[in-house]
């Protein structure tokens, strides 16, 4: 575990997911490695979606149930109006994300949330549903449901990391996106390396210096330089023509 | 567009904005550290955005990666970085010029929503735990091995918790439900004691009384939910897991199927969302036409605007419209 070497800066920034990344950084130059905030727990679990035939049972079940006709929230009673028709119950977004929070972190709810991303749903989804969920329940506004995305979604990545799932974010086909960007980045540096070297060569900057008078008896063991000696033309260059 | 529609295409938004930073944080990272997985970097920035929103309580909450012991120190790092968020000292005080107009204005979003969060309490690794299972393809809540990942023996008095017990919540291991108190044990002073199945006759018990060393053993917490006179639990209060049942629960569930039929608000002529008035809600229209006689199939046509007489009570599409001239 590695001590730091000072408290955390100020960060400003306009969202958490900034804020976050920042910590992150800050973190990092205040001494710890990435290991202290990111330990590693082993393989994890790929967040995939499986064909379940239930499943496809119990959709195509919910979207024959039919819908509402054109119009028929019109003819509602005034006096009975939807749970978000009515001013929501949390006004102020601070007290939203606490109820949220408060939900999110419940067993009952991390159960779920784990099973949901180990079976593949996306972290927005997840999110999306159960901030929709509640806005129906009259719990709170559009405009906080837009709000309170952001952090809820965070909420649910960490509950995806601690429980070692590898989680799709966006969509359900996200899940290899950053390591296939690792990838891609490693063969780009593979192939960069191999152009600087290859140019070397082709520029004989790699020669450059090597002359064999030039290598003094302290850079090389004395006994490999007996064995050259010793065998002399019997050794042959790794890039001669080999045997016929 | 429907509100769920326009909700939906919003949250994409806000989804493409957390992946770009995302990608953004990862990139900087590995300008500063050589050689790391996007993942492991991706880790780091959900804890810590955790750790921000909840003001500290994902530490507590989570008990694992993020919870006291060998992370203890990072993890008090950054509860000080989100005390700073919530205390306003991240904007600095007095400051002049850009820093000036962002301590007034700016940081909206961070300063509103951080806020500490502190009654959670503190699972030991519950939900890692579920994750284990899910790999090794247990019952979602099953407990784990006991401490030292050794497997709890048959028998033992102690055993490993259930992920959210009341036990996992509280950090403590379980007590057997082989153990129970005995009013009537001890000559009549009462003590714990342990029933367990004969080996070799499955319907008889083996009543053994805990020795001084195994009563230390057990929790308080079991301890003191003990009624000494009836010998059995007081109740379930304080167990923390089972004063818990949420609708989101079921909303979590119900995720995955309702991202495959909400359709993409993107795409054009895409299906429909999920149409939440289900066929329940045709019941008061079944009522108004058997009332009144109306075949229901032609309900439409009778259909007012205005619900009572005063407001018009007119026929809806057949109102006076105001008039265009061609």
């Amino acid at each position: 575990m590695a001590q730091p070497n000072r408290g955390p800066r100020d960060i400003v920034t306009d969202s958490i997911s900034e804020t976050a990344g920042q910590a992150v950084l800050d973190g990092l130059d205040a001494g710890f490695t990435i290991d202290d905030m990111a330990p590693d727990n082993g393989p994890k679990i790929r967040g995939e979606a499986r064909f379940n035939q239930e499943g496809l049972d119990e959709i195509v079940n919910l979207s024959s149930k039919g819908g509402a006709i054109p119009g028929q929230s019109l003819v509602n009673d005034p006096s009975q109006p939807y749970p978000w028709e009515q001013p929501p119950e949390f006004a102020n977004p601070k007290d939203a994300l606490d109820y949220m929070t408060g939900l999110v972190f419940q067993p009952e709810a991390m159960k779920e949330i784990v099973g949901a991303l180990a079976n593949g749903a996306a972290v927005a989804d997840v999110a999306m549903v159960m901030l929709y969920a509640k806005f129906t329940e009259g719990k709170f506004n559009p405009d906080v449901l837009m709000l309170l995305a952001e952090p809820v979604m965070y909420l649910i990545m960490a509950i995806g990391e601690e429980a070692n799932i590898k989680y799709n974010i966006g969509d359900s086909n996200d899940l290899d996106e950053l390591d296939n960007e690792d990838n891609e980045e490693e063969i780009d540096s593979k192939i960069n390396e191999f152009k600087t070297v290859f140019e070397g060569i082709k520029n004989g900057t790699t020669k450059k210096g090597m002359e064999p008078s030039k290598i003094t008896s302290d850079k090389i063991p004395q006994n490999i330089l007996d064995k050259v000696k010793e065998e002399g033309p019997a050794i042959r260059s790794l890039l001669g023509k080999g045997e016929e | 567009m429907g509100l769920f529609k326009s909700l939906k295409k919003a949250f994409k938004k806000v989804v493409g904005g957390v992946k770009k930073v995302v990608k953004g944080v990862v990139k900087g990272v590995k300008k500063v550290v050589k050689k790391i997985s996007s993942s492991k970097i991706l880790k780091a920035l959900a804890i810590a955005a955790a750790v921000i929103v909840t003001g500290g309580a994902a530490l507590t909450a989570f008990g694992g990666t993020m919870g006291p012991g060998a992370l203890g120190k990072f993890g008090t790092w950054m509860m000080s970085t989100s005390q700073n968020v919530l205390g306003g000292t991240l904007f600095g005080t007095g400051a002049s010029g850009v820093t000036g107009f962002f301590q007034g204005a700016g940081n909206f979003t961070t300063k509103m929503l951080a806020k500490p969060f502190g009654f959670v309490g503190g699972a030991l690794g519950s939900t890692a735990r579920v994750g284990a299972n899910i790999v090794q393809r247990k019952d979602l809540l099953a407990a784990g091995p006991a401490a030292g990942g050794v497997a709890t023996t048959p028998g033992a008095i102690l055993t490993a918790p259930t992920p959210f017990s009341a036990e996992a919540l509280s950090g403590q291991l379980a007590v057997a439900d082989t153990v129970s108190f005995d009013p009537t044990a001890n000559a009549g002073k009462g003590g714990y004691i342990n029933t367990t199945v004969d080996p070799l006759d499955p319907t008889k018990n083996i009543v053994t009384p805990l020795t001084k060393a195994q009563e230390a053993s057990l929790p308080n917490p079991y301890k003191t939910n003990i009624d000494k006179v009836t010998g059995k639990p007081k109740g379930t209060a304080g167990r923390i897991a089972e004063t818990v049942a949420t609708g989101t629960a079921t909303a979590v569930l119900s995720g995955a199927a309702l991202q495959a039929i909400q359709g993409d608000p993107e795409q054009q002529g895409s299906m429909g969302g999920l149409r939440t008035e289900t066929a329940t809600q045709f019941d008061p229209l079944q009522v108004y036409a058997a009332n009144r006689g109306i075949a229901e199939s032609d309900i439409s046509k009778y259909f007012t605007f205005g619900n009572t007489a005063s407001a018009g009570n007119m026929p809806l599409f057949q109102q006076q419209t105001i008039g265009v001239p061609s």
